[in-house]
């Protein structure tokens, strides 16, 4: 800045401080555009730079616990290359961190997520980072067999700090090696014309000549390295019963399916599911019974798509607002409280639902970008938290994204069905009918999260062979709506 | 009959409790509608009698016993929806038909040798009846529909309560072997007697709702009518207790069946 030339033009238009404070807004939100999007060793990093400049900043520490929260869901389920690539493909300081993560197996990541989660948990009593806390400590039982009394295994501890130690020692006396080799190959006349790339594989000749590879022997790739992060937290009683809560949530769940797995024994898992469908019908139940009592309508969706005019959508926008008085009418009816939250709805001062809307299509969008990923993940997406903050500004955890999409498309065979009915020739009038009218399908699409358990709770399309019409949609959407308040499946 | 239509309500009633894990339109079970069937109505087409006898004293005359026309008649229809879908309702309508009830073999030949008695056969061999339908049906809708909303199938089976206006019917029965009449009735009164005949229906219907409460169903239905007894006699002589008995409900069924073969149904119903 000191070279920007002063005098007609300001340094800053607005104020030095005003300057100062968006810029560090746009860091911040940087770094949560980073864990959006699942870049998690990027915000990890932006996040402790920007820490030693605001060391009492609680985001950022919640930002690294999420983002070693993310690393660690990937880690465990062999995913993590999905959201990083190759490590050498990122230039710069970065690259040692994104090196650093790839060398680490998911037991470490885990345990440092376990401790740096605990740490802001016991300091900010945030029940969002208490959700991550426990999915850790579950996926490192379920996945890693490990258990609070692995991490209580002082003396392994001990052994490893001494190991450390050791290996710290033979690193240096590694680097004096390096010294020498260096200062023998400059002093050689011979090698002075060397490449700086000659002159390293020369070092490397000299430290395989002096059998430094045996330096490394001892070192187990296998070790407690991850016993470090809980060095502090051996012998906390407060985490043992964390750990402990979330050991009695799996024995419950097993417990759970070994009573459903007996419950029907001996059944294929097609029979298992007809068998389980015909309980909760007759318990009056379905899988849409969530015991909701309201439930909010982000940006519901009307399509029309003609495929006869090169997949365009055509003419939907009034038909969207009709589809939102639908909504609120079936709602009605169904005795289901819902609200619709829609750019296309809000007026001026509307701030608060705009803002809630954000929260949820952010929290969806990641939520989605996970699923690509692998069903199996189930992560708990790092908008949570602003997601859960609209979701008690609306008054529900259930948020629905719902649709109808109308395909309109060119019939087969017109040629000949028109050929056939000249022939029967009083069959003409139904030939021409079929080749002067398109082929309809209609969909009414619902997917239901929860924001709370992170989960889609339901996932339902209604696929119609026509041109749907109000009534038709309408019966679909009341009779989810209805299910929706039942009580859920305990 | 009274058991028929004890059946038939009972039925409805039983369904109507029995199922019911369904929500209906918008919380609608239940539905009313009125409409109209459209059929064809053939007087003696289709039943083996020839369309056109010519007078013997004017050759260029000929007298048309054949009609065919579109008819339509009314229908009521109280319908409940018992499964998501599945639907069981209950339906009553009046139709009214004619009937060519005079034996072939008389009108052809009596026409052809005197006239005086086929002067009188012209003036009475068509007469009306009617015929009122009480139905249980049964509605599936698609699986890609939600009860009662949306294209279904159905099936049903009713009863129709059959009368034939009295008149007084001038039969006379012709003996083709010896050109003499044999027997003779002269005049036979049709009793105005009722008869049950039994239906059984199947068709594709669809439904679409056009306001909140009222929709409109348009469908088409084949049917098949029995229950009568058949005309069997060989003989060529047609007796008053022949006429009484089988022969006048034979041929009643067969008009009924002729015309109820294809209906076109539309009605207009509401919601609650």
């Amino acid at each position: 800045m000191s070279k920007v030339k002063k005098g007609s033009t300001k340094e800053y238009i607005v104020s030095k401080q005003e300057f100062a404070t968006v810029r560090k807004l746009c860091r911040y939100e940087a770094i949560r555009l980073n864990l959006k999007h699942r870049e998690y060793v990027k915000a990890f990093y932006n996040s402790n730079v920007l820490l030693s400049e605001n060391p009492n900043s609680v985001f950022l520490e919640k930002s690294i616990g999420k983002s070693l929260y993310g690393i660690f869901k990937y880690k465990t389920h062999n995913k993590y290359y999905s959201i990083t690539g190759d490590y050498d493909d990122y230039e710069g300081q970065i690259s040692a961190l994104y090196y650093m993560f790839y060398e680490m197996d998911a037991v470490h990541v885990g345990s440092l997520a376990v401790s740096q989660l605990w740490g802001q948990y016991i300091k900010n009593k945030d029940e969002n980072i208490k959700l991550l806390l426990d999915d850790v400590i579950k996926e490192l039982i379920l996945n890693e067999n490990l258990t609070f009394e692995s991490y209580k295994t002082k003396l392994e501890i001990e052994n490893f700090k001494q190991k450390i130690i050791d290996d710290s020692l033979k690193q240096l006396d590694l680097a004096k090696i390096d010294t020498v080799a260096i200062s023998e190959i400059e002093k050689n006349e011979d090698d002075s014309g060397l490449s700086k790339y000659d002159k390293l594989r020369k070092i490397k000749e000299i430290q395989s000549d002096t059998e430094t590879e045996e330096l490394f022997t001892g070192i187990d790739d296998n070790v407690g390295f991850h016993l470090l992060a809980f060095a502090d937290l051996a012998d906390n009683e407060k985490l043992k019963s964390e750990f402990d809560f979330v050991q009695g949530i799996i024995n419950q769940e097993e417990k759970d399916k070994e009573t459903f797995e007996k419950r029907f024994e001996n059944l294929s898992p097609h029979k298992q599911r007809k068998a389980e469908r015909k309980e909760l019908k007759a318990e009056g139940k379905n899988e849409f019974s969530l015991g909701a009592n309201k439930i909010i309508f982000v940006d519901p969706e009307y399509f029309v798509v003609d495929e006869r005019k090169g997949v365009k959508l055509v003419n939907s926008e009034d038909k969207k607002f009709k589809f939102y008085n639908q909504i609120e009418k079936v709602s009605e009816a169904s005795g289901l409280e819902s609200e619709i939250l829609s750019a296309k709805k809000f007026n001026s001062g509307d701030a608060e639902s705009y803002n809630n809307l954000a929260a949820f299509n952010d929290w969806v969008g990641e939520r989605m970008d996970h699923d690509n990923s692998s069903e199996k993940l189930n992560i708990i997406p790092s908008e949570t938290e602003y997601a859960l903050i609209a979701s008690n500004n609306v008054g529900t955890e259930y948020i629905s994204y719902s649709g109808v999409v109308i395909y309109k498309e060119k019939k087969d065979n017109i040629g000949g069905t028109l050929l056939y009915t000249i022939i029967i020739y009083p069959l003409l009038p139904l030939g021409i009918y079929y080749a002067v009218t398109p082929s309809y399908y209609s969909y009414y699409y619902t997917m239901v999260y929860s924001v709370k358990t992170g989960k889609k709770v339901i996932n339902k399309i209604y696929e119609m062979k026509i041109k749907a019409n109000e009534g038709n949609i309408n019966s679909f959407m009341y009779q989810t709506m209805v299910d929706m308040q039942k009580e859920k499946e305990e | 009959m009274k058991t028929l239509l004890t059946t038939i309500a009972l039925s409805f009633i039983l369904c109507s409790s029995v199922l019911g894990q369904t929500y209906g339109y918008m919380g609608k079970k239940n539905s009313v509608d009125v409409g109209i069937s459209i059929s064809p109505n053939f007087t003696n087409a289709l039943m083996g009698y020839p369309e056109s006898i010519r007078d013997t004293t004017n050759n260029n005359k000929r007298y048309s016993f054949s009609s065919f026309s579109i008819k339509a008649y009314p229908m009521v229809s109280l319908s409940r929806t018992v499964g998501n879908n599945f639907d069981v309702s209950i339906r009553a309508g009046y139709q009214t038909f004619q009937l060519y009830y005079a034996p072939q073999e008389f009108v052809r030949e009596l026409l052809g040798y005197n006239s005086f008695y086929g002067d009188l056969v012209k003036q009475n061999q068509v007469t009306t009846g009617s015929s009122t339908l009480f139905e249980l049906d049964f509605k599936f809708n698609l699986k890609e529909y939600l009860s009662p909303i949306g294209r279904y199938y159905n099936f049903g089976l009713g009863v129709y309560r059959t009368r034939v206006n009295e008149e007084e019917v001038t039969v006379g029965i012709y003996d083709n072997n010896n050109w003499q009449y044999s027997q003779f009735i002269e005049s036979v009164t049709l009793k105005n007697e009722t008869i049950t005949l039994k239906r059984i229906h199947f068709g594709v219907h669809s439904k679409k709702i056009i306001s909140s409460n009222f929709y409109i169903d348009t469908g088409v239905e084949l049917s098949v009518i029995f229950g009568a007894g058949k005309y069997t006699s060989q003989s060529d002589y047609l007796t008053e207790e022949d006429l009484e008995d089988t022969y006048l409900q034979d041929i009643q069924k067969r008009t009924l069946n002729w015309n109820n073969i294809l209906t076109l149904k539309l009605s207009v119903g509401r919601l609650f």
